[in-house]
């Protein structure tokens, strides 16, 4: 059991040291792709463990279970979605820092302090500015916003069932209710403009 | 040990106690400050709230009485549907509203407020043709007049040009400040993703647009300067007592982000961001055709140099492209906010409107690029 464990460790720090080498060079990172790897095998061999190799969930409340099931893996969508993000943040931090070394390596040790200190948030804006128009960067942005959506979207249905079975009306319910609310609005202004359009006329 | 080492060891002495003392004057004036009362209010200008609907209020500010000659036609303010307005009237020697009313102009604020779950249902047209038109209407009915002044901000300003060109018998002149009219430029990140990233996820799952993700989405246009340097900049100075109380009202302001209303947020940036319907005479409000042409009021187009939100590029068409031949551009050397709070602006920005207004203010003559056009012909 003891070198299984090892041997994961070992396999776990190889996978992390390359991750946070390719994080020092900008439009070089390994990062790119995680969340669809998430989503194409990932999540795929999370589901089979979650689900303990069943195909479905049984039972009276089984299509509850499957939300439930559906929550946690858009959830995992989610945290890898976040974790390909703040990599890509903080790649302009990790080449301003490497900048910085390389500068005070080269015996040019700067007398003032504050004027280096401002070079070096400079040359991370000019990092960020670069990045943020990357293609990798704007996929990233995009998987986050749409797990993101997703995540809250499974969530929320999961505690509708809940609420539900507690007699409270959900978000869902509320929300139909207000468009009821809004589009009733609607209808009313407009009578009321018309009978006032009428009353002039008459 | 020789003298010249005695001497080195002593200047290196009194350097040490030098930057010592520095540092513990600064930490007694910085405890000071943060043990005492900062004034850190904002939007404290009187004003008077005219009329009610829904979420939103009208806000009146009385001109002071002016040496010169006021103006007789009174001005809305529309802000965007991001932020507060309160940003124009951040703080007494910073207020874009005092300014104004120093001039002798009438100042009405349309206030959005924070709009709730059950607003997310409410569209652009609601916005342009309901709540601003309601208010355009209380005013003029109030000040027995056919016109007002429009000056729209940000998001505000694309909101009244849509105004304008549906009703331009109600605006007498219009301004459009920090105006995004078109969207197709590749400059400015926020156009960038508003076009590559499925931002209606998150407005279907949240039904509104949050205040929280759009103010993160400004953060991270600019981390180094606005995540990192900004507050190194705080720490820097949290002796200076206006600089503090300065700082913290900025970003009372800043933070101070009532959601967007979901369906009008997806109508903005699929109409606008994605398609640029604006300008290309396609964009329809409801079943009312959006003609731009049909601006025929004078036209006050002004913009910011550095604006890295709302580019020149997506301001300065505007003009070319309305109806009327009396426009003016004007393009100042700041960013999107320092148009409003900077020092600099505040002694450009408000005085200029005035003036321009002032120079409307009287019986009105519109002149169209179709007249203006006949008459070179006629020539």
């Amino acid at each position: 059991m003891a070198a299984f464990y090892e041997e994961l460790f070992k396999q776990n720090a190889t996978l992390w040291n390359s991750m946070s080498e390719s994080m020092g060079s900008l439009g070089k990172d390994g990062m790119t792709g995680l969340t669809s790897f998430w989503r194409e095998s990932g999540g795929k061999a999370m589901e089979r463990f979650l689900t303990g190799g069943f195909p479905g969930r049984i039972g009276p409340a089984c299509f509850h279970q499957e939300k439930v099931d559906g929550a946690v893996k858009h959830l995992g969508a989610l945290n890898a979605a976040i974790l390909e993000f703040t990599a890509y943040m903080m790649l302009p931090v990790e080449a301003a820092f490497k900048h910085a070394v390389k500068e005070m390596g080269s015996a040019n040790t700067p007398e003032d302090w504050k004027a280096f200190g401002e070079h070096m948030m400079r040359h991370m804006e000019e990092g960020y500015q670069g990045l943020f128009t990357s293609k990798g960067y704007l996929d990233s942005l995009d998987m986050l916003m749409v797990t993101a959506g997703e995540a809250r979207h499974r969530m929320m249905g999961v505690g509708e069932d809940l609420l539900q079975a507690s007699g409270v009306p959900s978000l869902r319910e509320m929300d139909a209710l207000s468009r009821d609310v809004y589009q009733l609005k609607k209808r009313v202004g407009a009578l009321e403009k018309g009978d006032g359009v009428s009353q002039k006329s008459a | 040990m020789n003298f010249s080492t005695i001497q080195t060891a002593e200047s290196l002495a009194r350097e040490s106690m030098r930057t010592f003392s520095q540092g513990m004057a600064y930490a007694e004036e910085s405890l000071r400050n943060l043990s005492e009362n900062l004034d850190t209010d904002i939007a404290t200008t009187p004003f008077e709230v005219v009329y009610t609907e829904d979420r939103i209020r009208l806000k009146h500010y009385c001109p002071k009485k002016t040496r010169g000659k006021g103006l007789k036609t009174p001005l809305l303010i529309v802000y965007a549907l991001i932020n507060r307005e309160t940003m124009l009237d951040l703080q007494p020697d910073k207020s874009v509203i005092r300014n104004f009313l120093e001039e002798g102009v009438d100042v009405y604020v349309l206030e959005w407020g924070y709009p709730m779950r059950k607003d997310r249902w409410l569209t652009l047209e609601d916005h342009i043709e309901g709540y601003i038109d309601h208010v355009v209407d209380h005013i003029l009915k109030t000040k027995r007049l056919a016109k007002l002044n429009l000056m729209g901000i940000c998001m505000g300003g694309t909101m009244g040009a849509v105004y304008a060109s549906l009703h331009p018998d109600k605006v007498k002149n219009l301004i459009t400040t920090v105006t995004p009219t078109w969207f197709d430029t590749k400059e400015g990140l926020l156009h960038l993703w508003m076009k590559e990233t499925h931002v209606e996820r998150v407005v279907e799952a949240c039904g509104n647009m949050p205040g929280d993700v759009m103010n993160l989405g400004f953060l991270m246009l600019n981390p180094a300067k606005l995540v990192v340097e900004k507050y190194h900049g705080l720490m820097a100075n949290l002796n200076d007592k206006d600089f503090l109380e300065n700082f913290i009202r900025m970003e009372k302001w800043i933070f101070d982000s009532p959601d967007v209303p979901g369906e009008t947020f997806l109508e903005f940036i699929t109409a606008f961001y994605r398609e640029n319907r604006l300008l290309n005479g396609s964009f329809t409000l409801g079943d009312k055709a959006v003609d731009v042409t049909r601006i025929t009021m004078p036209v006050l187009n002004i913009y910011a140099k550095y604006d890295h939100l709302v580019p020149p590029s997506a301001c300065d068409r505007f003009t070319k492209a309305v109806g009327s031949a009396d426009v003016q551009d004007l393009c100042l050397d700041t960013g999107h906010i320092g148009i409003y709070v900077s020092s600099k602006c505040q002694r450009d920005f408000v005085p200029h409107i005035a003036g321009w207004l002032k120079e409307r203010d009287g019986a009105e003559v519109r002149k169209t690029k179709g007249d203006k056009e006949k008459a070179t012909a006629a020539a």
